[in-house]
């Protein structure tokens, strides 16, 4: 035992719960930033709340605007954790371990925001409780309100428990280094987590449970919102393959997200030594292999319209590929997709600054691909009359920045509250290695550190030195 | 050069007589009565029967003369008739219509005849109240599959927050194991 007290596990106990302990400047600095913006945006709401919609850009021809496009945005990030979480899960991929517990905080978060964005595009939010109150079962509308709380629900219990055990680890070694509110939240949180064998195999059910069922879930969330569009009756939506196409887009900007706040928060808690170069390049390749299946989805997609160029699909084609769209569309298709392929593919660019460019770019490039689904497919003229234009008002582009604002100040906040790094499941892998290769694994941690810890003073509970077992 | 001249006088005449000839007619038309027959009440969705009379001074039927049946309506700031039917009157001088009453509301139908060479414009009104609170929209299926439906969705629901409560049962045993080990502060967790 003495030697997994002053070994690694240790070492990645102090870095990870490090930033619970310690707040520096710069983060006070960073969330005041933040906060400052979400209040703008609130300001703004509050603008339109007051006059109306007519303060946004939107009007009867293009309906839709920046709301539906961030929300579609936003939820597709939202797949980013869970289901690639799950996914890394089932396989049992080993270098998952650091990435996880990121990408399933981007799921809640990313969510929760984007879930805000069509009460936003309501005129008259009060009128919310309609929906459930006379909503239509043969609704879309009410299908996405459904699979989406379903969605939320699922993704906090499946982030909640596997964050039991490093809750337990808090209230245990944190002691008075936390203030007293958090001290007592560890402890509620934790809910009486000792490591026993049979706490572990009930953990080892509820996250079996949990990751199998996720995965259906979050691929209906998806789609059903893909199905906001294509159960509408507009020429550029009349798709069939929209769902598994919403879906991919979906996996491929939540695979970019997870990158960028996983290098963010690896730098600001000093987490090189277990989020390594490695971790990126494996997530790059994720991106790369997406690249192709959605390049494989615009590529079915616009060929077997445009061959067919029935009813308004000239008028939609010319809009997008050489006329008012066409920045949009090609700064997506090359710069979303064809060059962050590139990035991937050629290994003197796929390097850890390589992959941040190429999930900074598909990022950009996906929320160009929602800004034309919607705002190109509304324009398409549904009877006689000229097309319109959506000009995006300042209220808008405020609540636009407030809900990235929010979406970076949820994380920042949550960063603070539990560990960014799943502390059990590392250390068990590591544990795992130190078996097999103890002396490589000794130089491979990092030293660092000024968290003080409570001394170990009680020995653990029978059954206690193993991880909740195989299912993970 | 003279048979220009009565060419050119014919000319100028001969609309001038036309016009003479008709308004003559208009001004000898003869008057014509139009009774507008309606239920008095109906409920919301029933379908009546409206049935406009048109008969002249002498009560003898006027047969073929095309009936318009109309309501008042208002939409937001616009207001005007909207036209329900057109039915020519037969034998008997009936011009017979169906009306839907969609509107819970006191509807007021008019009748409309705007008159020919021989009789003069004639209208009619009606009053109908129509009371209900039915589901009017009933939306149908294109194709009915045996057992696709609301409960196939409430069934998949039910199955996924099933899940969730039973991963929440799964919680509360947790928290129950906990309370009965041990405290071990500082102990293996993972």
């Amino acid at each position: 035992m003495d030697k997994v007290k002053n070994g690694p596990r240790e070492q990645l106990e102090r870095v990870v719960l490090g930033p619970l302990v310690r707040t520096g400047k710069g983060y006070r600095l960073l969330v005041g930033g933040l906060v400052l913006v979400v209040l703008w945006a609130l300001f703004a709401y509050s603008t339109q709340l007051r006059d109306g919609l007519i303060v946004t850009g939107m009007r009867d021809r293009i309906l839709w605007g920046f709301y539906i496009i961030l929300f579609v945005f936003f939820i597709g990030i939202s797949h980013a954790g869970t289901l690639i979480s799950a996914i890394l899960r089932v396989v049992k991929a080993q270098w998952r371990t650091p990435v996880t517990r990121m990408a399933e905080f981007i799921t809640v978060v990313a969510l929760s925001v984007g879930g805000l964005m069509p009460m936003l595009d309501l005129g008259r939010p009060d009128r919310i409780p309609n929906l459930v109150l006379f909503g239509r079962w043969q609704s879309p509308i009410l299908w996405d309100v459904l699979s989406i709380s379903t969605y939320l629900t699922g993704s906090i219990i499946y982030l909640y428990l596997p964050l039991i055990p490093d809750l337990a680890i808090c209230r245990d070694r944190l002691g008075n280094e936390v203030p007293g509110w958090k001290r007592w939240f560890f402890r509620v949180a934790s809910v009486g987590w000792q490591g026993t064998a049979r706490q572990k195999k009930l953990l080892s059910i509820a996250l079996a449970s949990m990751m199998v069922l996720i995965i259906p879930v979050a691929v209906s969330v998806h789609t059903v919102v893909s199905w906001i569009f294509a159960m509408t009756l507009r020429e550029p939506w009349n798709s069939t393959v929209f769902g598994a196409y919403f879906v991919a887009g979906a996996i491929f900007s939540g695979i970019a997200a997870i990158i960028l706040v996983m290098a963010v928060l690896r730098r600001a808690f000093h987490l090189e030594a277990y989020i390594t170069h490695k971790h990126f390049i494996n997530l790059g390749y994720m991106l790369g292999g997406f690249t192709l299946i959605m390049m494989y989805f615009n590529v079915s997609e616009y060929v077997v319209t445009g061959y067919k160029m029935a009813g308004e699909t000239s008028f939609h084609f010319v809009q997008l590929m050489v006329r008012e769209y066409a920045p949009f569309f090609w700064l997506y298709t090359i710069g979303g997709m064809v060059l962050p392929g590139l990035i991937i593919l050629f290994p003197k660019t796929r390097t850890f600054t390589g992959v941040l460019v190429a999930a900074g770019l598909v990022l950009v490039g996906m929320w160009m691909e929602r800004f034309i689904i919607v705002v190109a497919g509304l324009r398409v003229p549904l009877m006689p009359y000229d097309p319109s234009w959506y000009v995006p008002t300042w209220v808008e582009w405020s609540i636009m920045a407030g809900a990235f604002a929010m979406f970076g100040l949820v994380i920042a906040v949550f960063s603070k509250l539990f560990p960014v790094i799943s502390i059990w499941e590392v250390a068990e892998q590591y544990e795992e290695h130190e078996v097999k290769e103890a002396p490589a694994l000794g130089r491979s941690l990092p030293a660092t550190g000024s968290l003080r810890m409570e001394p170990t003073s009680e020995p653990p509970a029978e059954g206690a030195d193993h991880g909740p077992g195989g299912t993970r | 050069m003279r048979m220009h001249n009565v060419r050119r006088a014919l000319l100028v005449l001969l609309p001038l007589l036309l016009l003479l000839a008709t308004g003559r007619a208009a001004l000898a038309a003869d008057p014509a009565d139009l009774q507008l027959q309606a239920p008095q009440e109906a409920t919301l969705g029933e379908q009546v029967t409206v049935t406009a009379v048109l008969r002249d001074a002498s009560g003898t039927p006027i047969v073929g003369a095309p009936v318009i049946l109309w309501s008042p309506a208002q939409f937001l700031s616009t207001g005007g008739a909207v036209q329900l039917g057109k039915v020519a009157t037969n034998a008997r001088g009936e011009a017979t219509f169906r009306y839907e009453a969609r509107t819970e509301e006191s509807v007021v139908l008019n009748a409309s005849f705007s008159g020919d060479s021989r009789y003069s414009a004639a209208q009619a009104s009606a009053q109908m109240a129509v009371q209900g609170s039915a589901q009017l929209y009933q939306s149908s299926a294109g194709v009915r599959v045996p057992g696709v439906s609301v409960w196939l969705l409430v069934g998949l629901l039910g199955g996924v927050w099933g899940t969730y409560l039973a991963v929440m049962v799964l919680l509360t045993l947790i928290a129950r194991e906990g309370a009965k080990a041990p405290s071990r502060a500082g102990g293996q967790h993972g």
